[in-house]
This record gives C-alpha cells, structure tokens and sequence, in this order.
C-alpha cells in the first residue's frame, strides 16, 4: 500500500490531495483538489484540457446533485496521473476520467479515485491518508 | 528575464517552492478572494505573481512580472472561488463522442 499524506483544513473543513498530471508537451502538470466523497468523479477548469494529455474527450452533462436547475456541460476525457504528497510518497501512474467544466473548481472524488484508495480523515487533529493498493 | 516553467520533468522532484505555495494559497484565502475575486492565481515562494480571470490571462500576467536576470522560476497554479456548501458533482446519462458530434455536421 502507498499511503499518500492529505492537507486537512477547518473554516471552511475540507481536505485536499496533489495529483500530477501528464501534461500535453510532455513532463507534469501539479495541481490540488478538494476531496469530495459526494462527487463521480474528478473535476477540473476546462483551460487545463489544453494543458494536459487527453485521450478520448467526450460531451457529459453534469449537475450539482439536489440543487435544480445547476446542470452544466463539461468534456470528460481520460488523463494519467499520479498521487503525491510533500513527503515524497508517490503512487504508480494510473488513468482517470476528467471532467473540464466552465468552473474554477479543483475536485476529485469517486470514478477514478477515490474508490481506488482508502480514507482516513481525522478532522480534530487534521490529518488523513489515502491508502492506495500497490497495484493500482 | 527569468523564464516561467509550469510543468516539472517526469522524474524530477517537486521545485522547493511548490507544496509550500500551495499551503500558503490555501491559508491566505480568504485574504487573497477579497483582494483578487475569483479566477487562476500563480504564485512563487509565497507571493502573487500572475492572477486572471482565465488561465491564460494569468500566466500572461505573471510573464510581465518575471524578475530580471536568468533563471527560472517555478510557481504553481491554484484557482481562487467562493466554495459552494457542497460539491457532489454527478454525471448524468447523456455521453456523446466528439467525433461524432463532427460527423454529424
């Protein structure tokens, strides 16, 4: 297992993980996103879709669950990426579906990532772990 | 002028500057939304050096305030938004191939 280190937070509570993604030219793109274990899957600006390697974009429809009338287009597309964290731990490459959207949002959530790992959050003392299989 | 880099070779390690930045977005947030609004935001060793309501507009802003001499600098790049709630983003059923969204025009 590769345990990979969150940034937990208070006000607002959240927690966040660093994914590197392929990037279009080669090397890796760093970004952070917001742990949402209520999303399908993981979300970023649809300008970052010209930054990275996609393979099979597609139109989706997604929407805010419960909230009507907050239905949005987005491109879902596949991307390689890998989970680090600041200490140096690193999972193997392993491929997603993305979702770029006309959002500033940067979340990751079920459908990729989520369900490959397990999560641990201690919120009293803000910590917490993604523990990914070796093969992931 | 330094010279911008966004991207990191394969096998490299992070740039020092990096999970550092990211942090420092994250606690300065409030702070930063009040002062910039919404949109991309790149900073290098704690400070703002390019912000834009588009990613392009922000990396253009940040090459216009690239410090003189060689070298190059490293920032990261973050988006600035006030958080909704709750996110919960789910995909409905509707799934169509670009491709044949073309051979249908």
């Amino acid at each position: 297992m590769t345990g990979i280190g969150l940034r937990v937070y208070r006000q607002p509570g959240h927690a966040e993980v660093y994914l590197r993604f392929t990037g279009r030219h080669g090397g890796q793109v760093r970004l952070t996103a917001v742990i949402d274990t209520g999303s399908h899957g993981t979300m970023l600006p649809e300008a970052f879709a010209q930054q990275l390697q996609i393979r099979n974009p597609r139109k989706v429809w997604l929407e805010r669950a419960g909230v009507p009338g907050a239905g949005f287009e987005a491109i879902e597309a596949k991307v390689m990426i890998r989970v680090e964290d600041e200490l140096g731990a690193l999972t193997q490459p392993f491929e997603i579906s993305v979702w770029f959207a006309g959002t500033l949002e940067i979340v990751t959530g079920f459908g990729g990532l989520l369900n490959r790992a397990v999560l641990h959050l201690d919120m009293p003392n803000l910590t917490g772990y993604l523990d990914f299989p070796d093969d992931i | 002028m330094a010279t911008l880099r966004l991207t990191q070779p394969e096998n490299e390690p992070a740039p020092p500057n990096t999970f550092g930045d990211f942090h420092w977005i994250r606690e300065n947030e409030a702070t930063l939304l009040e002062k910039y609004g919404e949109g991309f935001i790149l900073v290098y060793n704690k400070a703002v050096i390019g912000f834009g309501p588009t990613y392009q507009a922000a990396v253009e802003a940040a090459e216009r305030n690239l410090p003189p001499g060689p070298g190059e600098i490293t920032p990261v790049i973050d988006t600035l938004y006030h958080r909704h709630p709750f996110t919960r983003i789910v995909s409905t059923t509707l799934s169509i191939s670009l491709d044949d969204l073309r051979d249908e025009r």
